[in-house]
């Protein structure tokens, strides 16, 4: 009941020319908050001209929307909680610490295990090229020892290479039959 | 800081800086997103919070800055779910008839003011629903005070043509 007669005295303080006023000096952005005040906490109440009807719905609008919120006790005890484990620091920043120091043990891990393969896989290189070229080397001290072996070798290459010759001169025969062959056609 | 200042002083700002982030994102899960976001911004940095002139706006600022990168980031679809939340207060004022009326007209205030420019609905959601200074909106929007009063007078201008159509066309 007292808010009630306390709402229209309040109604009765409202000079409709005033709020008129007001409401042009809204428009041209030329109102303070306060003033802005004056109309938002005018258009509140009931009794309003139907002039005004439409405006009244924008003041209403912008009303309601200020009230609307965050709903809230989930979204606070959410947040406090997180706040408490990062300020006791117990939970967030060594985990990243950890994180990080894996991270970066990690990297130089995998860098030294790099390095060894391709170590590895150099060094056998390296050890059957030394085989190959351990092959081609001298295998005589002595030069007139080698040489006696040289000749050896090219005594055999050459007596095999004779043999073969000899072979193929025979066939030199079915080379001159077919000519002559040819000749009596 | 301790946690417990933090809940008195800080803490009691997220409505408005959750209502800004709505405004600009769309979407209650991201503007809420966007609140702890500060809010964890707000902790780490609880030791420079004397420093500042204006934690609030301060505040604002970052929620702007961080809406806007998520919106660059995501492509958030900007949805028009912000004008279900009146109805029920409405429901309470009045006959059914004059609040359904009431209610249809402040649904088509709310679907007009999302048509307008970011720029101008920003201005007039630190203005007209938060009731902020030109000079404070312009420190949250990173812009200059004429801007400011360039983008108000815009919206309000583009919103009191909209009032009269529904009043000549019931639209």
């Amino acid at each position: 009941m007292d808010s009630k007669q306390h709402r229209q005295e309040g109604n009765s303080k409202y000079d409709i020319e005033k709020i008129n006023l007001l409401l042009d000096k809204y428009w041209a952005c030329l109102s303070s908050v306060e003033e802005e005040e004056i109309l938002r906490n005018y258009f509140q109440q009931e009794d309003i001209p139907d002039t005004l009807k439409d405006t009244a719905a924008l003041f209403r609008f912008y009303a309601a929307q200020s009230e609307q919120a965050l709903n809230s006790e989930e979204f606070d005890n959410r947040m406090l909680h997180q706040l408490g484990t990062a300020e006791e620091g117990i939970l967030q920043k060594p985990r990243q610490k950890v994180l990080s120091l894996f991270r970066y043990y990690g990297r130089a891990a995998v860098l030294i295990v790099g390095v060894l393969v391709s170590a590895y896989f150099v060094k056998n290189e390296y050890e059957r090229s030394r085989i190959q070229t351990a092959l081609v080397e001298d295998t005589f001290e002595d030069p007139q020892k080698a040489f006696e072996e040289t000749k050896k070798a090219l005594m055999l290459i050459s007596s095999k290479f004779n043999k073969g010759k000899a072979e193929v001169e025979k066939m030199a025969v079915f080379h001159t039959v077919e000519k002559k062959v040819k000749n009596i056609k | 800081m301790s946690l417990e200042t933090f809940k008195t002083h800080v803490l009691p700002v997220k409505h408005k800086l959750y209502r800004f982030a709505l405004r600009l994102l769309g979407s209650e899960d991201e503007a809420k997103d966007v609140v702890q976001e500060v809010m964890i911004k707000m902790w780490d940095k609880r030791q420079d919070i004397g420093q500042l002139k204006n934690t609030e706006a301060w505040c604002m600022r970052i929620t702007k800055n961080m809406s806007v990168d998520r919106l660059r980031s995501k492509r958030v679809q900007v949805t028009e779910n912000i004008d279900n939340h009146y109805e029920l207060k409405q429901a309470e004022r009045g006959n059914p008839y004059q609040s359904t009326e009431a209610n249809d007209t402040m649904k088509s205030i709310s679907k007009f003011i999302a048509s307008l420019p970011a720029k101008q609905q920003q201005v007039m959601q630190l203005r007209d629903i938060e009731g902020y200074s030109y000079k404070e909106i312009g420190d949250i929007l990173e812009i200059d005070i004429n801007q400011v009063k360039v983008n108000l007078f815009r919206a309000r201008k583009a919103v009191k043509e909209n009032l009269l159509n529904i009043n000549a066309y019931g639209l």
